[in-house]
Formats: C-alpha cells, structure tokens, sequence
C-alpha cells in the first residue's frame, strides 16, 4: 500500500500543489503574479521526486502503479513540456484574477498525464484520462468569455466527455473478457488463452473482446482527434486562446497515445490482427484528412488544429506497426520482444510534436498586440524582418513539424516510416498493409511540407504590412527559445532514440546521404519481467 | 423467474448504450445532450456490475461503477456552468445556436 502511494509521489506532489492553489486563491493575501513560481516550483519538486524514485522503487509486480522506462520517460517529457507551457502563460496570468485556478488546472492536467502513464488499472487509467479532460473543460472557460469561447467549450466538452464513455464501456468488455482491471494480470490471461507459437497469426480472439478493442479505439481517437474523431479540434482551437490551442494539441494527444499502449499495445494479446487493421485504417485516413484539410485554412489556428490531427495519423503508424510487432518479434528487424519499435517511433515522435507544437502556440502567444489575437495567417506576413529571431524559431518548429533533415521531425518520421516498411508478410515479401501505409505517410509528408513552407514564405518573403507590437512577455518568448533550443538539439537524435528503444544496435536502418547517421537500435524488454498471472 | 442471467444484462447496458448515443446525437437541448452521456455511462456501468455478479469475477467492477458515479457527478457540476454560461450570453441552451465556428 505504502509503495503503491511512493510510486505516484510525483502526482501526489502536484496534485495536491493544485488543491493548495485553490485553497490559497480564496485568501486575497498572496499577489496574483507569484501563482507561475509557485507552480514552476512545483513541477520543478516533481521533477525531483521523480529523480529520486527512479531507483527507490521496485520495477515490476502486480501494483495498480506500473513504474517502467515507458512511465518514466513519459513522465520526464510531461514535465518539460509542461514547464514550457507555465512559462508561457507567466505573463498573461500575472495580472488575472483566476490566477491560482488557472495554474491549479494546469498542474492538474500534468498529473493526469503522468498517471496515465504509470497506470497498470483500468480505473487509475480511467480516472487520469478523465484527470486530463475536466480541468481542460475548465481551463477553456476561464480564459475566454465570448460567444465563439463558449461554443467551443460546448463543443469540446460534450464530445470529450462521449469518448469517455465509448471508452468505459470498451474497458467493461475488457473487463468481461479478462475477469481483472490489472493490465498486466488481463495481459497473462489473454496470453494463457489464445497464446499461439510466436510468428503465428493469432486465433483472433473474440467477439467480445473485438468489440471491446473498437470500442477503445473510437474512445482514444477521439483524445488524439483522429479522423473520423476530429471534426470538433479546428473549431475548439479556433474559439479559445493560443494557450488553451496548445495544451489541447499537446496533452489529450499525448495521453491518448500512451492509453492507446498501455490498454492496447501491451493488453490486448490475441487480438493484433483486428487491432493491426483498425490502426493502419485510422492511421491512412487521418494523415491524408488532416493533411488536405490543412491545406484549405487560412486561420492559423486551424491549420494548426490540422496539423494536429495529420500528426495523429503518423504516430499511429508507430501504434499499427507496434501490434504487429507484438506477435512478430522475430520477423522485425528490431528483433527481441518488449516494447516494439513502432511503438518506440511513436514515443519519439510524440515528443518531437510536442516541443514543436508548443513552441509554435508560444511564438502565437507572445506576438500579438495587446487585446488582439494572431488569427489570419496574414498576421504573421513580414516576420522575419520585423522579429527576426522569433521568426527563425517559428521556422524552425515548422521545419521540424514538416520533417525536413536535420531536424528531429524528420527522424521522427523516418523511424515511423521505417518501422511501416520492415513489416514482412513473409521473410522476404513486404506486408502490402504496410507498404501503402509507409506510401500513403510519404506522400502526406509532401503534402504536409506545402503548408509549412508556405507559412514560412509568408513569414520571410512578404513585406511587412505593419510592425507587431509583442505583447506576450519574455518568459513566452523565453519558452519559444527554450523549445528552439531542445528541438536544435534533437537534431542529434541517438540518445533519445536509444533511449526509446532501450538497449542494443539495429543496424541496417541508414539515411543515404547523411555523413554521420544515428545509430538505430532495437530494445529489449527489461522492466517487465514479472508479467502474467500473480 | 429464471434465466436472467448476463446475456439480459448486457442487453439492457446495449440498450441504454444505444439510447444515450442516439439522444447526444439528436437532442439541441444541452441538458438532454447531458442525459445522453449518463445513460451510456450507466449502460457501461450495467455491464460492469453485471459482469462482476454473474461471472464471479469479484468486487473490482462494482468499484469502478462507484467511481464511475462520482466521476459522472462531477462532470455534471462542469456540464451546468458551461450550459449555464452559455444561457447567459445566448438566452438560449439550443446548442445548434452555437454555429460561429466554421470553415
């Protein structure tokens, strides 16, 4: 019990941090301005606890907690992304009177994340998605008041809180189906009935747990607003603050993708192959949707909203190749069992989206004149020579989102569409599935780069029509340098990759052309030894 | 009366499941949107009480219907601010009223 309670320390602290702020706010005592320390410090004590658990706990077991590599690594990337986004909203919360709320929900969110991460319980997985959503629901009211704001609550409100009930009842069949809300304990179930010998397609599973598998799907798709889940992400972001945009294209997503290996990847044994489609199917249609629809908008945050759900597409490709992977192991060329290569890709390339996503909605938050949002693509004409700086970093993020080499964008989407075309049907015949979903990605990649690049031209190649008047503060534009500076570095990308891909060397996987390419490496599972029936 | 066993339970949570789709789906009412989700929310927990009563499987499915409860109240306090803010600036809980997002 006392280790259960230690393994989510991080959460408690800021959980609880976030049920002081509220308390505080109703004294009038403390200046509105010192919420955004508070709460950097807070996540900044996470952080540290984190780092100190790290080798205090015992990996493995039948916990309700489950604190591996995949967890942690996720919980590291929550709090430097949610760091970013407290010093974006520094200067624009120092003088609001919902303040400590605001700051309260922020860190709520944080936690719910982690939680996900770390859930090995379909209740805990349940309740942090859930920890996710509400305090958005929250946070998308404060900010803004008017009509637009309102419907896009409305909107995102109603819709969130469907998928969560798709989603509860497709964790009721699971439940049905195993007899436990244990993940790993259903995971040595589900092996124990339709196990078969490894490289064999499975049996198929069940009605039930088909059922329960789509039901799941069509729960968390609406979290990464994958097509035909995302009809309600360009309006939400459209009708709410930059800051809001940006959390909800960085947290849902991020917790939707790691539900989606927790619950499905890693539960769901004996049902690859239902899964295998339903993933390359959402994965094609996502990306070209996403991609085309891009293509039309000339609000900036729409076209973000789009790309959003273009780069969902992508990082399903991770989560398709993953389950195939999982009753695979010896025909992949990453080898081994564990944590598959696709799903390695995917955890990249969620945190390269991430900083880049982040660090476009700063650059949105701090240019804008006071009383007066960017919404036109327009707005940013001539950035380049009236802020040079902030224009190269958004340049940056976009080449980096269009995947361009060096930058980690591209890495992250060459190790997708690798892992798509390692797929073997037969030892020498490529998988058809997953040769036109590696096609389908490149040729939305392309599609992907004109929007891009035509925000860039926009930025560089047009005159200014007038001079903007940041107003924002340094700490955004700080975050904006923050992100530019973590994404430059991810242009070396070998020790994240290693690091989502465990231990070992890949060879095979090169990019012609570059001089000095990272080594790929394939994983071996270490943190679940124990899993099975107790 | 015998035979009610789980296959009518889960007929039931398919029917409440299908009823709160189609009412989230058709309803302009906010209010009755909010019903809808209850009722697929009561639909999953129906099969989770079920599931945990007649396959033996233990306490674990009625626990989570109990937190499901609790969870399902207070996206019911968030649900009434929106719709109540809503009301204020459109005099109105018509949410097809809410159509200034488009494109």
């Amino acid at each position: 019990m006392t280790e259960t309670v230690m393994l989510v320390l991080p959460q408690t602290v800021l959980g609880l941090l976030a049920c002081l702020f509220i308390l505080g706010a109703s004294f009038g005592s403390i200046p509105r301005g010192s919420w955004n320390s508070w709460a950097l410090l807070g996540l900044v004590a996470a952080g540290c606890t984190l780092h100190f658990l790290s080798d205090a706990v015992p990996l493995g077991g039948t916990t309700a907690v489950a604190v591996d590599s995949l967890s942690r690594g996720f919980q590291w990337g929550c709090l430097i992304i949610g760091a970013l986004f407290v010093l974006m909203a520094r200067e624009s919360q120092a003088k609001s009177e919902t303040a400590a709320e605001f700051h309260a929900l922020v860190l709520l969110v944080i936690c719910g994340m982690m939680l996900v991460s770390a859930a090995n319980e379909l209740i805990l997985l349940f309740l942090g998605l859930e920890l996710v959503s509400i305090p958005t629901y929250v946070l998308l009211y404060l900010d803004r008041r008017d009509y637009a704001a309102q419907e896009a609550t409305t909107k995102y409100f109603l819709l969130s809180i469907l998928s969560a009930a798709l989603l509860l009842y497709g964790f009721a069949f699971v439940y049905g189906l195993t007899g436990t809300t244990h993940l790993s304990v259903a995971r040595g179930i589900l092996t124990d009935a339709y196990a078969v010998a490894p490289g064999l397609p499975p049996t198929g599973g069940s009605v039930l747990g088909v059922v329960a598998l789509v039901l799941i799907f069509a729960g968390l798709g609406f979290k990464v607003a994958a097509v035909p889940f995302h009809f309600y992400a360009p309006d939400v972001y459209q009708g709410t603050t930059p800051f809001n945009a940006g959390l909800l294209a960085v947290a849902p997503k991020a917790a939707g993708f790691v539900a989606m290996i927790r619950v499905l990847s890693e539960t769901m044994v004996g049902f690859e192959v239902p899964a295998e489609r339903v993933a390359i199917i959402l994965a094609m249609i996502t990306m070209t949707g996403g991609n085309v629809l891009a293509l039309l908008q000339t609000n900036v945050r729409r076209l973000l909203a789009y790309s959003s759900i273009a780069h969902a597409g992508y990082m399903l490709i991770g989560i398709a190749v993953g389950f195939w992977e999982a009753w695979n192991p010896q025909r992949s060329l990453g080898g081994e069992t564990g944590l598959p290569g696709g799903i390695s890709a995917t955890l990249f390339y969620l945190f390269v989206y991430s900083l880049a996503s982040a660090g476009l909605f700063a650059v949105l938050i701090y240019l804008p004149r006071p009383g007066r949002q960017i919404e036109h693509i327009d707005d940013l004409t001539g950035l380049g020579r009236t802020q040079p700086l902030l224009a190269i970093a958004a340049a940056l993020f976009l080449f980096s989102m269009a995947g361009i080499p060096p930058l980690p964008g591209f890495w992250g989407k060459l190790s997708l569409f690798m892992g798509a075309l390692n797929v073997r049907s037969a030892p020498d015949t490529l998988h058809y599935g997953f040769l036109a979903l590696a096609i389908v990605g490149a040729i939305n990649a392309a599609i992907g780069a004109a929007y891009y690049l035509r925000l860039v031209a926009i930025m560089f190649l047009q005159d200014p029509i007038s001079v903007p008047q940041p107003s924002g503060g340094k700490p955004a534009f700080a975050a904006v340098l923050l992100a530019a500076a973590l994404s430059l570095a991810l242009s070396w990308p070998k020790p994240l990759l290693s690091y989502v891909n465990g231990i070992g060397e890949r060879p095979g996987v090169v990019a012609a052309g570059d001089p000095d390419p990272p080594v790929y490496t394939t994983k071996v599972n270490k943190h679940r030894t124990e899993v099975g029936s107790p | 009366m015998e035979g009610v066993g789980l296959t009518e339970y889960l007929v039931v949570a398919g029917i409440l499941f299908v009823s709160g789709v189609v009412c989230m789906a058709t309803k302009r009412n906010a209010i009755g949107v909010l019903m809808g989700v209850e009722l697929v929310l009561n639909g999953a927990n129906v099969n989770f009480v079920a599931f945990s009563r007649y396959t033996k499987l233990g306490l674990d499915g009625q626990v989570i219907s109990l937190f499901v409860i609790v969870l399902a109240a207070a996206e019911a306090a968030v649900a009434l601010a929106i719709a109540l803010n809503f009301y204020n600036n459109h005099l109105t809980i018509d949410v097809d009223r809410g159509d200034e997002l488009k494109g």
